[in-house]
């Protein structure tokens, strides 16, 4: 599902360049979830930005559902951004204009879908995320776990093959964190999305079936989330 | 590139920008609201073009009174009659006018006044009406001698029905009130009253004896049959050859329009100014409305929205704001139409020449629509471009979402050079797209964008100084009000051009307006002629000298009167000029040609002229030129003949069948302004003595006493002699000047009221920045009281750089304008009217800022926080 070789970035400041990602080359598969981890200023970041698209890469390339996207003009990002992929952000990044209902519909809406089948899908989803009753509601009028939700809600709208994950859970308590968690699993078992994360919460890195370790911008290792010593990484 | 077109047509672009105005919908109204002044004055100005220019076309006739009028200023001759009597064939009427300034006694004591003396045939007008109180008053005249006199003339002079009026030794009863004048000949208005009276009186009367400038006026009307236009064609060359001018009431109406053209280019690049002021409020507040919506951009971009298509979002936003606030413009106009509907159908019968029927006219609706809509969306596109460098990844990262770098994106040129254009056209377009108006239109543009950008880099001036000049001894307030001036986000360089702008284009307004005044001010006549005695018999020059003196007043100048015409120019003759206009490639004006030119003769030059080439020859001596006569000849004038020193010109004098050959020994610069006694052509004395029709003296008057015991004097001894008090004059012309005043300041408040609403826009545009400050600075421990002496002190300072920089500006327009029309000589800035407008600019923008940033300072910091982040 998602392929990168050897994906280099490279910031030029001044005369000097700054390298924050090294010749990364990761793999994960259709339906599976995989964990970036590292410490701060690792490329965690940098890597997700350049896996979905919103950034390129100085160097290598980047494969999504088999399309390599390194050449892919800006406009070709946004549809394949359109089509195929779902976020979910740190700080959750609803639109404070729009009501809960209306933020989970973007994504469908954007792919032209203003039917009544797109509606009752976002309805379907803000029930399954518990937020019903809610879905009236503007963002600033919802706690930031419920704002997550809705965000989860929104990520899945067009059935996403792939979601991209920063720090979901970074601005949560435990309680909303462990909601958020289960629904992003629950949501990606069932529709069959692959499910990539950033994150420093050691549980959630556990929970995900591969693991990505970064250090210094390079790829330290790739393996079973399950080890002993994974505390030492992140 | 240009996809955003595309995605302006679907309905998720409206829906989206719909949803999004959500928690600023009021704002945006109000951002709107910028350009209403502007589009209201456009449609105003314009209507009421229109409006009067229908009114002229549909009255052309009543303008003229007639089809046809034929004019001379010399009493028609055996040609001249054969041919008036012929114009227009049998069919035609004919109606004959004899014109002339002279003065009126109402008896005994009373001070004579000039007046115009207007004697009809009772004919006319053909077109259009005397009007008279009684409304019979006409008819009775014809049969009884009497005059018709102005109200206001009669108010003034103590006159009333019945009371003997007197011209020369002519004495008439007043029969009655001239309530609507009959057309005037002239096309200009007269600075003296007018009295009217039938021909017959006084055609053959001793008054016009004397007078040097009688018109005798021939007005026709034609058969359906016969066109004027063609014959005044037909008659061109006799016309030329009698000396008769002519005017058909076709081109006395196009004459008239030219006229309200004039005004309306002038009153519509005020109206302009206001909507280009609204435009650049509407730039700054969409540009901190889309600072704020960054955020969501990038998350649209992430969730797979083209820039085109989130750029189309938010231009729809605009769109709308065009539409609505060019909506409310057209209503605006439309109320100032009403309201001025209803004062004109409370004026006294006979005020306006015509009946105007004031409505908004669609077209110019439909235009000022169209502009109001562009002038609003180009310049949000200015802020709007950032949506499209907005990246996705922004939406991952945490930090403050940035746009790039607007400088350097080249669509951001490409917007401003299309503002731009489309400013020059629309203002070119305005001046009717001329071959000459394109400079003025440009010169407009030009001047407007300098302002702009002089008031831009004031702004980066303040920032600078507010980086370099903060000492950390300074009062925290003062530190922390000083700091939000180059803060980022700051709002220095948005007042700056606002604030900035509005006070330059109101105080230009209200400078203009007192240099027009100041030029006409008595007091800087104090030293110069305010009296002048035409049509003093050479003879009866010494006298009238004495009576001058005995009467309290200073004589300033005393000249001998030569008529004359010129029939050759370097040898060609003027009629072939006329014709072809043409000396070595240059154009000479043919009312120059046909004019008559009244010159003189002394020994030495005056005061108030400065040679500036040539030889000053101030005696005749025969033979020294061979047959010519040395003379001088003012600069423009031989620069409009295409003379130069040393070239021969002809010149017919005058009543005496004279033709003198003319040498050009010397060119003088002459200051007309001076009022004092000057001439385009001045002989050396000897040579053309013999020929004098009458003298001009020039005196200076100490007051109104002296001025009424000298004019009572002289038409004692002189009825014949016109005496004009040139501050009576003034007067007039100082009461038009503020009746005109009193429309540029109507204009003004079209600009006042824009450059308030844009203050409003932009405070409230920043509101949500300050808020956060307040928060954080609250949080630390800030009190209220120290928060709002924060603000007070930051508008406060953002008020007076913008109003001092706009003042300045203003300054040094006027100051610029001020040489032209003082040629050189002081202008005298009133300072204490600029530092009292400066003062009440200041005081509206810390006032304002203050009243809406109330609730700033003064809500617990958790609560604003909720509120804020939920709107």
């Amino acid at each position: 599902m998602l392929r990168t070789h050897e994906l280099t970035k490279t910031y030029i400041s001044g005369s000097e360049a700054l390298t924050v990602l090294d010749r990364v080359s990761i793999e994960v598969t259709e339906g599976a979830t995989a964990a970036i981890v590292g410490p701060s200023g690792s490329g965690k970041t940098t890597l997700l930005g350049l896996c979905a698209g919103l950034d390129r890469a100085t160097d290598g390339t980047v494969e999504i559902d088999g399309q390599d996207i390194t050449a892919f003009s800006e406009d070709d990002r946004a549809r394949l951004r359109r089509e195929t992929i779902g976020f979910v952000f740190q700080n959750f990044q609803l639109m404070p204009t729009l009501t809960a209902m209306e933020n989970v519909l973007v994504p469908g809406e954007l792919r032209g879908q203003q039917d009544k089948l797109i509606h009752e899908r976002a309805k379907a989803l803000l029930d399954r995320v518990g937020l019903a009753e809610r879905m009236k509601h503007y963002p600033g009028q919802l706690s930031g776990g419920e704002q997550q939700r809705v965000a989860i809600a929104r990520a899945f709208i067009h059935e996403p093959k792939i979601l991209f994950a920063d720090e979901p859970t970074g601005n949560l308590d435990e309680e909303a964190s462990a909601m958020v968690e289960s629904m992003l699993f629950d949501l990606n078992r069932e529709s069959g999305t692959a499910l990539i994360m950033v994150t420093h919460d050691l549980d959630l890195a556990r929970k995900a079936s591969v693991l990505f370790r970064l250090k210094g911008g390079r790829l330290v290792d790739a393996n079973q989330p399950n080890q002993p010593n994974l505390s030492e990484t992140i | 590139m240009f996809g955003w077109i595309r995605h302006l047509c679907s309905s998720w672009a409206w829906r989206m920008a719909w949803r999004d105005s959500r928690s600023a919908r009021w704002k945006m109204v109000l951002f709107s609201a910028s350009i209403v002044f502007g589009v209201a004055a456009l449609v105003t100005i314009g209507s009421l073009r229109e409006n009067m220019t229908q009114a002229v076309k549909g009255e052309a006739k009543s303008l003229l009174g007639a089809d046809l009028l034929v004019s001379s200023r010399e009493k028609p001759n055996d040609a001249s009659r054969s041919l008036l009597d012929d114009i227009g064939g049998e069919d035609s009427q004919r109606a004959r006018e004899l014109s002339f300034t002279t003065m009126l006694s109402a008896g005994e004591g009373k001070t004579p006044s000039l007046v115009t003396l207007r004697g009809l045939e009772p004919k006319f007008p053909f077109y259009g009406q005397l009007v008279t109180e009684p409304t019979d008053a006409w008819q009775k005249v014809q049969n009884e001698p009497g005059v018709i006199l102005e109200a206001s003339f009669m108010k003034r002079m103590g006159i009333n029905l019945g009371d003997a009026v007197k011209f020369g030794s002519m004495e008439f009863p007043v029969a009655g009130v001239l309530k609507q004048a009959p057309p005037s000949g002239s096309g200009f208005a007269a600075f003296s009253p007018t009295v009217v009276m039938p021909l017959r009186f006084i055609e053959n009367s001793e008054l016009t004896g004397s007078k040097s400038l009688v018109f005798y006026r021939t007005y026709y009307k034609l058969p359906t049959s016969v066109d004027a236009e063609s014959l005044v064609k037909k008659y061109n060359d006799d016309f030329q050859k009698l000396r008769l001018t002519q005017v058909t009431a076709k081109k006395r109406s196009e004459n008239v329009e030219k006229a309200i053209n004039r005004l309306y280019i002038f009153f519509n690049l005020i109206g302009f100014s206001a909507l280009f002021l609204g435009g650049i409020g509407v730039a700054g507040a969409i540009h901190i409305h889309i600072s704020e919506r960054l955020r969501s951009v990038a998350t649209l971009r992430c969730l797979g929205c083209s820039s085109s298509r989130a750029f189309s979002v938010y231009l729809a936003q605009s769109i709308a704001m065009g539409v609505l606030g060019t909506l409310a413009g057209i209503l605006v106009g439309g109320v100032i139409l009403l309201i001025l509907k209803a004062v004109v159908a409370n004026l006294p019968e006979g005020v306006l020449p015509f009946a105007i029927e004031l409505a908004p006219s669609w077209p110019v609706v439909l235009r000022a629509a169209g502009v109001g809509v562009f002038i609003c969306v180009s310049f949000a596109l200015l802020p709007l471009l950032a949506v499209r460098r907005v990246s996705p990844l922004a939406a991952l990262r945490g930090d403050a979402v940035s746009a790039g770098k607007p400088l350097r994106d080249p669509l951001r040129w490409l917007v401003i050079f299309g503002l731009m254009l489309m400013a020059f056209l629309l203002t070119w377009w305005d001046m009717g797209a001329g071959k000459d108006s394109w400079k003025t239109a440009l010169g407009y543009i030009v001047f407007l964008l300098l302002a702009a950008i002089v008031l831009m880099l004031s702004g980066y001036l303040l920032r600078w100084l507010a980086r370099i000049l903060a000492r950390p001894s300074w009062p925290f307030v003062i530190r922390q009000a000083v700091a939000n001036l180059h803060r980022p986000n700051n709002q220095t360089g948005l007042f700056m051009v606002s604030i900035g702008l509005g006070t330059f284009i109101i105080f230009t307004l209200l400078l203009l307006q007192n240099i027009l005044l100041q030029w006409l001010d008595p007091v800087r006549m104090s030293e110069r002629p305010n009296i002048f005695l035409v049509d003093v018999p050479p003879e009866e020059n010494a006298a009238v000298q004495k009576i001058i003196t005995d009467s309290g007043v200073t004589v300033l100048g005393n000249a001998p009167i030569v008529q004359m015409r010129l029939t050759k120019i370097k040898g060609v003759p003027v009629q072939k000029l006329a014709d072809d206009s043409v000396v070595g490639g240059k154009k000479i004006p043919k009312w120059i040609l046909r004019r008559e030119f009244r010159s003189t003769f002394r020994e030495q030059l005056t005061d108030t002229e400065k040679l500036i080439a040539g030889k000053w020859i101030g005696e005749y001596r025969p033979g020294e030129h061979g047959k010519s006569v040395p003379v001088s000849f003012e600069r423009k004038l031989a620069g409009d003949l295409g003379i130069e020193i040393g070239d021969e010109v002809t010149v017919s004098i005058e009543g005496f069948d004279e033709t003198v050959p003319l040498i050009v020994a010397s060119l003088r610069e002459v200051e007309w302004q001076s009022m004092n006694l000057n001439f385009f052509i001045v002989f050396p004395k000897g040579a053309i003595d013999e020929y004098v029709s009458f003298n001009v003296a020039a005196a200076n008057s100490p007051d109104d006493a002296s001025t009424a015991k000298l004019q009572r004097a002289i038409f004692e001894r002189l009825p014949f002699v016109n005496s004009i008090d040139l501050s009576l004059i003034l007067r007039t012309v100082q009461s038009v000047l503020q009746a005109a005043g009193k429309a540029v300041q109507i204009m003004a408040l079209f600009t006042i009221f824009t450059g308030a609403i844009v203050l409003v826009a932009c405070i409230l545009a920043g509101r949500r920045i300050r808020i956060r400050e307040s928060i954080l600075l609250r949080t630390l421990g800030a009190t209220r009281a120290q928060i709002s002496k924060i603000l007070a002190v930051e508008y406060t300072l953002l008020g007076s750089m913008a109003t001092l920089s706009g003042a300045t500006l203003a300054v040094v327009a006027s100051m610029l304008l001020g040489n032209k029309v003082f040629d050189g000589e002081p202008y005298v800035i009133p300072w204490l009217l600029l530092a009292e407008g400066v003062g009440a600019v200041i005081l509206t923008t810390v006032i304002l800022g203050m009243l809406l940033s109330r609730g700033v300072a003064s809500q617990p910091p958790l609560q604003i926080l909720r509120s804020e982040r939920n709107s």
